[in-house]
């Protein structure tokens, strides 16, 4: 019997020769989220640069529990900095795939940080945190099977329903496979994002390492993402290891990730496209030019050769 | 082996990722195993080896992210105290600490606020330990007034409309984003000479008292008389001022005449520095 997602889903390769049809016309989100354009994540050493220089970035990510549990000044920048630019919410504490109860003061917090600064839309990781109390601080892979399936989705229609407004959820580097994995990443975000009717953050440097770490295709990967549901694309640098790689956010986007997301920039024709530098930060301006660098594959035209 | 659930798994992956001694030690602790019931050499039942990496190698990657993680977190929010114990000493202590307390909260900054109190009385072969606790507290008192409520100051103005006869019987609260701290040794000083990079003998005992405070959501500290400290926290903890400075009267070998020759003084650096937030 088919499952869900095999009766929606279209055979593999329709995307791109959907795209080749349309040429580079825009595929909307279905919740008509705007294309904001280059953003930055908002990093802590780059607060003087950006209030006394006002630099022309588009928009602006925050790592939303930075400003959660402080009245000091990380929340009084903010205050200012989203006076003046966009601000979209991403964390990393929503813990989505965990078997604890959900954390509804924690979902107080960011509703109201959100409220306060006039969130474009927010969102978390396809993840879990912790579990029985203890908080790892990392992002915890999920098994991908129906079983944690139905506990993802049924946890992001609470919190949508808590928060009044969609998750935009991110897909996840991860490290290991879990042997009770029933189905591949990709399928699984598919499922997830139909049947929750949440919106997806598509990090392409994530869908590089993950599929360095696990042996896949990311051109294979990129053909199962439902893109009328990608409102945000995330960039970043990664560590190669050799045998593996680790999503350190400390470098330069390498070549290939940014091939990967001229693909993507071809199926969505835009959407707002942020960069994460979180380790290792230089200079706001080395920053900000390698953001930039997505100029290139937005104002491209070509067409997917399929 | 039947597939563990959700719970199970996640469970045992924390038991596994958090072990002190690493993954292997992790599969095989009590925690895991009442989970998953699966040795290290079982372990391709749960994780499966990638084309470059085995089971293990898989999930040392977030064993390890986890205590770097955390000790980098310590080792900023302690820089002084890292410096005084050394990188490697303070790093063993810190993986120590982590086991004995783990995160509960996702708010990082809440990792830390048994850390003085582990340095004083849990870690183990802490040097200089009474001196090492009161840096800590110094530290960790600077972590929690960066991020502590907002509440504005009083202005001197508000100060000067309160009539004379009245002034003993005034309340004054205090900002929430102000600590005050006593130390049986100038923690201060030292603090100071590490963050300006100035060599400094660990001092000898000499009592010493701190006030650290947020003016304009910058925090500063500023070394304090004993009777200066002893005057805002009988403020702090409700007392007018009238009764308050009863208190700091009664103080051992007390020069009540300096004491009242200086309270306009203090008061005006005080209020300049938005020590109060309410008069009442």
């Amino acid at each position: 019997m088919p499952c869900a997602n095999q009766r929606r889903r279209l055979p593999k390769g329709w995307r791109r020769l959907l795209t080749k049809a349309l040429g580079n016309m825009s595929i909307r989100n279905k919740w008509d989220f705007p294309d904001l354009g280059l953003g930055l994540g908002l990093r802590t050493v780059h607060y003087n640069h950006i209030l006394e220089h006002n630099p022309a970035v588009d928009w602006f990510e925050i790592l939303s529990e930075n400003y959660m549990e402080t009245e000091g000044r990380p929340r009084k920048i903010l205050d200012q900095i989203s006076e003046k630019y966009p601000i979209v919410m991403h964390g990393v504490s929503m813990s989505l795939g965990s078997t604890d109860p959900i954390d509804f003061n924690y979902l107080k917090s960011l509703k109201a940080l959100a409220e306060r600064v006039n969130a474009v839309w927010l969102g978390d990781h396809l993840c879990w945190t912790g579990v029985a109390r203890k908080n790892g601080h990392d992002l915890y892979p999920v098994p991908y099977n129906e079983e944690s399936l139905r506990h993802v989705i049924e946890r992001i229609r609470t919190i949508q329903d808590y928060l009044e407004r969609p998750l935009v959820i991110e897909n996840p580097s991860t490290y290991l496979t879990f042997k009770s994995s029933t189905m591949s990443e990709e399928e699984y975000i598919f499922r997830m994002a139909e049947e929750s009717d949440c919106g997806l953050l598509l990090d392409v440097n994530n869908v590089y390492v993950t599929c360095r770490n696990h042996d896949l295709d990311p051109d294979s990967y990129l053909d199962s993402i439902p893109y009328d549901r990608v409102v945000q694309i995330h960039l970043a640098g990664h560590t190669d290891k050799g045998t593996h790689c680790i999503d350190t956010h400390n470098d330069h986007v390498i070549d290939e990730v940014w091939r990967l997301y001229g693909e993507v920039h071809k199926r969505t024709g835009g959407r707002s496209t942020l960069l994460e530098w979180d380790a290792d930060i230089p200079e706001f301006n080395v920053v900000h030019e390698e953001a930039l660098k997505a100029k290139r594959y937005r104002n491209e035209v070509e067409v997917v050769d399929v | 082996m039947s597939e563990p659930s959700l719970d199970q798994l996640e469970r045992w992956m924390m038991a596994v990722v958090t072990h002190p001694k690493g993954s292997a030690s992790g599969i095989e602790s009590p925690q895991a195993c009442s989970q998953i019931p699966v040795s290290v050499d079982e372990i391709a039942q749960v994780v499966l080896p990638s084309k470059n990496l085995t089971s293990i190698e898989r999930l040392d990657i977030y064993a390890d992210m986890y205590r770097w993680r955390l000790v980098d977190i310590l080792t900023e929010e302690y820089p002084t105290l890292s410096h005084l114990l050394g990188k490697n000493a303070f790093s063993a202590l810190a993986e120590e600490y982590i086991a004995l307390h783990p995160s509960e909260h996702y708010n990082l900054a809440a990792l830390s606020q048994h850390f003085p109190r582990f340095i004083e009385e849990e870690g183990s072969d802490v040097t200089h330990r009474e001196f090492a606790a009161e840096v800590a507290r110094l530290e960790r008192a600077m972590e929690e007034v960066y991020d502590a409520p907002q509440k504005d100051p009083v202005t001197s103005e508000e100060f000067e409309k309160i009539p004379d006869e009245v002034w003993g019987e005034v309340h004054m609260d205090l900002i929430p984003a102000l600590e005050l701290l006593s130390f049986s040794y100038p923690v201060d000083e030292y603090v100071t000479s590490v963050r300006e990079n100035r060599h400094m003998d660990i001092p000898d005992p000499n009592p010493s008292w701190v006030v650290v405070y947020r003016n304009d959501f910058t925090v500063w500290r500023s070394g304090i008389t004993r009777e200066q400290h002893h005057l805002l926290t009988e403020l702090r903890s409700g007392q007018s001022l009238g009764e308050a400075l009863m208190s700091c009267a009664k103080l051992p070998n007390v020069d009540i005449g300096a004491l009242s020759g200086n309270l306009k003084v203090w008061f005006q650096n005080w209020t300049g520095n938005g020590y109060f937030c309410r008069l009442r």
